[in-house]
Parts: structure tokens; C-alpha cells; sequence
């Protein structure tokens, strides 16, 4: 695998609930996450690299505007990610239990698992779970607060 | 798992194209940097309907055996 810079912790301190998946071919590709403690608040699950044993993902927090700036086209997929300060590489194995979690600043990234200037959502690459969860964004409206979303 | 299949070699490219610029370039390294291309026939598996570009998921049956049937494209992704 590529080399990273990180610091290697012993899990993640954050519990998270997959909701759906948002890139696939042949599988995921990018997923999203709920958190399961702070409302509002979300995970992007993108693979970035693989070898032998494990597949790498990057874990990218965001909230509900950054998702909703990035469905409305308003923000790249590399520019939200990058507007992180830091992230957190796992490593699952084959029965996809974590192997490995690295926190790293996400400057340090490899450039190779960052998305392309060009990366902004598009209806007919990503998934049916992210029209759905973008027209359920849009119908919820940016007061929901009471809301599940 | 459905392997993925597209039905023109223009629309392959595009597709991966697309693929490059949402995941970045490591993409490559799960995708490969080539084209395999071949004719399937009803005994190959099961596959649904076309989509963009002319994508569509193939469900391969026992028997198929895509390494006599297939060739590597010398265009590259």
C-alpha cells in the first residue's frame, strides 16, 4: 500500500451507522455514515487503497451542509474532504472487521486518494441510495432541525 | 458479486473517467489501467438492463469462462 503519515490508534473513538452507499462499481466505493452520538453529524467512507490483506479507506467527517453543498454541486467531493483537518485512514480486512485506524492530517494525505478538482456529484455516477438521500435532504429543508436527517 | 460490463469501449473509458475524477488516481489500482473485450453469450450468466454509457452488471453462471473469451484491449484507460 501506499505509505501514510499518521498517527496509529488503537480503534476509532466514534461510533458510526452505515446508511448507505453512494459510488459503486463492483461494490462500494464511497459510502455514508451517521454518527451515532451527535446529530446532523456524518461520515464519507471512500476507499483510497488496497493490498493482500486489507482494503484502506479514508473516514471524512462533515455535517449536513457539506453534504447538501456537495449534492447541490456547490462543492467538490476533494474540496470538502480537504476542508478537514484531519481524517482517519482503517484498514478492514476480509471479514470487514478493522484491522488498523491511523489519524491523519489530511494535508498528509497521498495525493492518489484524493479526488480530482473535477469532483463534484452527479446524478447518473453516484448511486440510487444518493438521489434518494439528496431528494430526502431537499425535501427536509436547511430548518429541519427536529428532523431525522 | 456482479462484474461490471459495458456493451462499447467509448463508453468504458468514460465511464472510468468518471470513476478517476470522484475516487482520484488510485482508483487504478482496484479498476487496472486496461480494457478486456469479448462477446458474451447466454450461457456467459445473467445481466439487467443498460445504463449510462452502456453499463450494465453481469451476473456470470458457474460455467462461464471469461479467460478464453476475452482479450486484453492495447488501448489504455
Amino acid at each position: 500500500m501506499i505509505r501514510i503519515e499518521g498517527e496509529e490508534l488503537a480503534g476509532l473513538d466514534f461510533k458510526m451507522t452505515w446508511l448507505g452507499d453512494l459510488l459503486m462499481h463492483e461494490g462500494p466505493l464511497i459510502s455514508l455514515y451517521k454518527d451515532d452520538g451527535e446529530k446532523r453529524a456524518y461520515y464519507l467512507v471512500k476507499w483510497v487503497d488496497h493490498d493482500e490483506q486489507f482494503n484502506r479507506w479514508v473516514v471524512v467527517p462533515c455535517d449536513r451542509a457539506d453534504i447538501v453543498r456537495f449534492f447541490e454541486g456547490q462543492t467538490s467531493l476533494r474540496e470538502l474532504l480537504l476542508k478537514q483537518p484531519e481524517t482517519h485512514l482503517i484498514d478492514l480486512d476480509a471479514s470487514l472487521q478493522i484491522a488498523q485506524v491511523f489519524r491523519v492530517q489530511t494535508p498528509r494525505l497521498p495525493e492518489d486518494f484524493l479526488p480530482m478538482e473535477e469532483s463534484f456529484y452527479s446524478e447518473t455516477l453516484y448511486s440510487e441510495f444518493a438521489r434518494d438521500f439528496h431528494r430526502e435532504l431537499s425535501r427536509a429543508g436547511p430548518e429541519d432541525e427536529g428532523g431525522t436527517l | 458479486m456482479a462484474l461490471s460490463m459495458f456493451d462499447n469501449l467509448e463508453g468504458a473509458k468514460l465511464r472510468f473517467g468518471e470513476l478517476k475524477q470522484a475516487m482520484g488516481p488510485s482508483i487504478y489500482k482496484t479498476l487496472g489501467t486496461k480494457i478486456a473485450v469479448g462477446s458474451l453469450g447466454e450461457t456467459d450468466g445473467v445481466w439487467g438492463d443498460k445504463g449510462k454509457h452502456g453499463h450494465f452488471n453481469l451476473h456470470p453462471s458457474v460455467a462461464a469462462n471469461f479467460k478464453d473469451k476475452f482479450q486484453i484491449s492495447t488501448e489504455a484507460l
